[in-house]
């Protein structure tokens, strides 16, 4: 297509100072980074201190495939005029799919992501981690949410005894 | 973007840069011994984990969310509590007796699993009162010829003025958006009580009307009259303000305790129950929204086919919406019935279904309680 032949490559580099090159495309689905380009053009290379190399090359791993569904569900559409249901359906599921096992990480990875989704702004992969981590806390007690993401309980027996006296049917055991 | 003829061979590269770039990324993955930045969970920020305490639709995960630690803590205040679920709470009395209040209060949330139920303890001195009907996060409760409401969760009351008649039976519906202007409605033989909620005070007015339906929004109370009219109340003066004749294709068969008035994002639905095929037949919701254009031009109804990310929940006598949370089927309704179709009797609303509205298919919905009522749950 005429149009992916004049698109520019962008180099992403990281805190460790590792390059990664990447097309325009890719690199605008970072919302921070768009605005970058937006406000200068011909900028090719940016620098990113808040993201380590292994982080960023799973947030330019998860925008490649976004981008990549993107563009296969508009060719799509072009050729056949409309896209068909059932196969917009199907392409929406494989992507969540493909979702679901990228976050079959451990819970520190996790944290960096939620980090870099929000400093890089990657709306979709934000609300990804963000859910990923509430659905790691559902159905817990405080011990084990604890436990599950190694915090170090802070509170005082004395505290902890006054949370779970204002609220005692919200500890109950029952799952 | 400026297109030079010469740049194609470089361009070509980096066209064949892009096909192998997920390769390169595989590589880089494995490559790295993950050097842990051991990024601690309790230093996220509070806007980041704000974010994640609003994904808890639970109120118990939310909670005990903000019983892991000092930051979790603190970087959400109780007062910001996620969109909740409504629960479903126990109640075994007829409806317009009311539930006697034991020493705990059983409680569903749908976003759990089918059999988990919780209690809330009830506190001594309100126990063996009765309540009428619970709704955005209060219960209404009768001690002898006081009323009160009452939220078990918090222990806060809130009393209600004397009405000026008796009040063996009481008919109330709470409008459940705004929890800081909302309001009451109690019916006695035909005689219609709006109790305006404001944080001080509530306050009764008269309302002429034959309804058998009503909600609330922005100062105006609008109801659904037996003859098939819609009309709309200044809630506060009790002065009728509009009439909305019904809806053109409304089916002959809609019976009164089958219509809903219900407000949804700033629009007032009427949602309408009709069962095909006769009273013991498949049921089939209609959902009209108001065309109301403020009284300017001429009110009407229109037909809705699709509520988008929003969830009906009705019970005998009115409905609410609540936006879909993740994970959670949006676009249907949450309706309950007696558990054959052909009892019209109030009081033993006791099955639970949910009807897709794209697909007008019915569900049955388990639920631990025999009988049971809406409840929003609210911590503050």
């Amino acid at each position: 297509m005429a149009r992916s032949s004049t698109e520019n490559m962008i180099t992403l580099m990281s805190s460790d100072g590792e390059e990664f090159m990447v097309t325009e495309k890719v690199a605008r689905e970072c919302t921070t980074i768009r605005n970058m380009l937006e406000d200068d053009c011909v900028i090719t290379n940016i620098p990113l201190p808040n993201v380590t190399s292994d982080i960023l090359s799973m947030v330019i791993e998860y925008c490649m495939e976004h981008v990549a569904a993107a563009e296969k569900a508009a060719a799509e559409t072009a050729e056949k005029g409309s896209s068909s249901a059932p196969a917009a359906a199907k392409a929406n599921k494989d992507l969540e799919e493909w979702d679901k096992a990228f976050m079959n990480v451990d819970v520190y990875t996790l944290c960096d992501l939620i980090l870099a989704a929000n400093y890089l702004n990657v709306s979709g992969l934000l609300d990804l981690t963000i859910q990923t981590a509430a659905n790691l806390i559902k159905g817990k007690s405080p011990e084990q949410i604890r436990k599950t993401f190694h915090i170090q309980n802070d509170l005082s027996l004395e505290e902890e005894e006054k949370i779970r006296s204002q609220t005692p049917w919200a500890f109950e055991k029952s799952e | 973007m400026i297109y030079f003829s010469g740049q194609n061979s470089k361009l070509a590269m980096a066209r064949l840069l892009c096909i192998f770039l997920p390769k390169i990324f595989s590589r880089i993955k494995r490559k790295n011994t993950r050097t842990v930045s051991k990024r601690n969970w309790q230093d996220l920020p509070p806007e980041l984990l704000f974010l994640i305490s609003q994904k808890l639709t639970d109120l118990c995960y939310f909670i005990r969310f903000r019983a892991v630690c000092k930051t979790w803590r603190s970087s959400v205040p109780l007062s910001d509590q996620p969109p909740q679920i409504p629960w479903l709470v126990e109640y075994n009395e007829s409806l317009m007796l009311g539930t006697c209040l034991k020493e705990k209060l059983r409680f569903h949330c749908l976003a759990s699993p089918k059999n988990k139920t919780g209690s809330v303890p009830i506190k001594e001195s309100h126990r063996g009162k009765k309540y009428l009907r619970p709704g955005n996060g209060y219960l209404l409760v009768r001690d002898g010829h006081e009323l009160y409401l009452f939220n078990p969760l918090t222990n806060n009351t809130i009393f209600v003025p004397p009405l000026p008649f008796s009040r063996r039976f009481l008919w109330p519906v709470f409008s459940c958006s705004d929890p800081m202007n909302w309001h009451l409605v109690l019916n006695q033989f035909g005689n219609w009580y709006c109790g305006i909620y404001q944080p001080d005070k509530m306050q009764w007015k008269y309302v002429e009307s034959d309804f058998v339906c009503t909600c609330f929004w922005n100062g105006m109370l609008f109801t659904a009259s037996i003859s098939g009219c819609t009309q709309a109340f200044d809630a506060t003066s009790g002065k009728k303000l509009y009439e909305i004749p019904p809806p053109n294709n409304e089916d002959p068969s809609v019976t009164l305790n089958g219509t809903y008035l219900v407000e949804s994002c700033g629009l007032i639905l009427r949602v309408c129950l009709v069962f095909h095929a006769g009273f013991a037949g498949t049921p089939i919701f209609h959902i009209y929204r108001l065309n109301f254009e403020r009284g300017k031009g001429k009110s009407c109804w229109v037909e809705v086919k699709n509520m988008g990310d929003q969830i009906l929940f009705l019970d005998s006598l009115n409905g609410f919406s609540v936006t879909a949370p993740a994970g959670f089927k949006a676009n249907c309704i949450y309706f309950m019935s007696v558990s054959a179709w052909n009892t019209r009797d109030l009081d033993w609303y006791n099955t639970l279904w949910r009807y897709d509205i794209a697909t007008g298919k019915v569900e049955h919905v388990p639920c631990p309680f025999e009988r049971f009522m809406w409840f929003i749950p609210k911590l503050c």
